[in-house]
């Protein structure tokens, strides 16, 4: 059975990072959370220290059936924040790195981390970093981690937006072709990506997810459908989740995702891919309706 | 005889709307099959329940099949051995996709 379309999403991505010229209101958008009832949120905290902003959105979600994961550097790992996270019922720990240079200070802290949360690592993939992701896989399954997340990337801020050209994939392929990392629990949203670690397995999904079971909210309270899709559905200043969820724009935004890029025509993928990486259209080609510039074909 | 419990790592939520639209189906005879009432999600796998889905999930509360087929027979009209049969199937599905346990 199909998932079809959802009146309320299932993950919420909510980054506490960088923190914004004028902070929002954090209390009112856990309600506003918590009335939407997610599965899962995702709270991604990379500054300097974990803010005591993360800590009080823990505990008000403590208690609810919501499992909150965190993205933070290592830095921000103490045995002291561990014991606090813990106690606030955390459920993921992931631990955000962007080169092999900084998983050195997660080999640290691992056994620190040992058993009280599921634990990962969330690599951040751009074009100066792809070549080393061989280097991440083998890095997890020489140090028993057991799962490796490549977050989106977040394109309402000014981090610039990343493709894997067809050429790089089938390096990397070739690249990964040498190790075994079957048990390693890899979660990637990228179509293109996820063919380069998975030369044969269709990618899951079902299509273009944003604002269906994902929704994203920036650190000034700015909703998006994704974080790789900055159209902006609402402010959480001005409007409510639901509202926002019941909103004209939501309505829209995902009737357009539906329609599957002109430009994919019949191609052989089209089951699978379903029209690529539409927020990479939208910041790369000016629209979210055409070609995901990583394939193939928008380079023919 | 063998107790079934729900994976407690597994995150699930029923979709009132969707539920109170199945049960209307049913109520005026139409077929519910389609409609998905629940979602659940464990490790990356997302499955999507229709209301008997849905019915068996919720009774894996530590009942064997028999209970859970007894109990549905309380609301579902269909045949006890067609029920048991479709029950058995779907539960060892969810087991071998690791959303519920098999206890003693
Ligand atoms: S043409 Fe469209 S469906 Fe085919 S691989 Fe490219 S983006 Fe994906």
């Amino acid at each position: 059975m199909s998932l079809g379309e959802l009146a309320r999403p299932l993950t919420i991505y909510w980054d506490l990072t960088p923190l914004p010229a004028i902070s929002p209101d954090y209390t009112r958008i856990c309600h506003h959370i918590a009335a939407i009832k997610p599965l899962q949120l995702h709270l991604l905290d990379c500054g300097p220290a974990l803010d005591q902003t993360c800590f009080s959105i823990l505990e008000q979600m403590r208690g609810t059936p919501l499992a909150v994961v965190l993205t933070t550097v290592p830095n921000n790992i103490s045995e002291a924040s561990l014991d606090r996270l813990h106690n606030l019922g955390l459920r993921g720990l992931l631990l955000y790195a962007a080169s092999c240079a900084e998983l050195a200070g997660i080999t640290a802290i691992r056994d620190d981390v040992g058993g009280r949360f599921a634990t990962g690592i969330a690599f951040q993939v751009n074009h100066g970093n792809w070549q080393e992701l061989p280097r991440v896989v083998t890095f997890c399954l020489e140090h028993g981690i057991s799962s490796l997340t490549l977050p989106m990337q977040r394109l309402y801020g000014d981090e610039p937006a990343f493709t894997l050209a067809a050429q790089e994939q089938a390096t990397l392929t070739e690249l990964l072709a040498r190790l075994d990392y079957s048990a390693l629990r890899l979660t990637i949203h990228d179509p293109f990506l996820w063919r380069a670690f998975n030369p044969t397995t269709p990618f899951p999904g079902g299509g273009c997810q944003a604002a269906n079971t994902m929704l994203a909210i920036s650190p000034d309270g700015t909703v998006y459908p994704c974080p790789t899709l900055p159209l902006a559905l609402g402010n959480l200043h001005t409007s409510t989740l639901t509202e926002i969820l019941a909103s004209a724009a939501k309505i829209d935004m995902r009737k357009m995702l539906r329609e599957l890029p002109e430009a994919c025509g019949d191609c052989a993928e089209l089951h699978q891919c379903r029209g690529g990486c539409r927020g990479r259209s939208y910041v790369l080609q000016g629209s979210a309706c055409s070609l995901d510039p990583a394939c193939e074909r928008s380079v023919n | 005889m063998r107790r079934i419990q729900r994976n407690p790592d597994v995150l699930w939520r029923e979709e009132d709307e969707q539920r109170d639209q199945a049960r209307n189906a049913l109520e005026q005879g139409d077929d519910a099959e389609d409609i998905a009432t629940s979602l659940l999600f464990n490790n990356g796998v997302m499955l999507s329940l229709n209301i008997l889905g849905t019915e068996i999930w919720k009774l894996c509360d530590g009942r064997t099949t028999e209970e859970i087929v007894a109990e549905l027979l309380t609301c579902f009209e269909v045949e006890e051995d067609e029920l048991s049969a479709d029950v058995t199937a779907f539960l060892n599905e969810l087991a071998t996709k690791g959303f519920i346990r098999y206890g003693e």
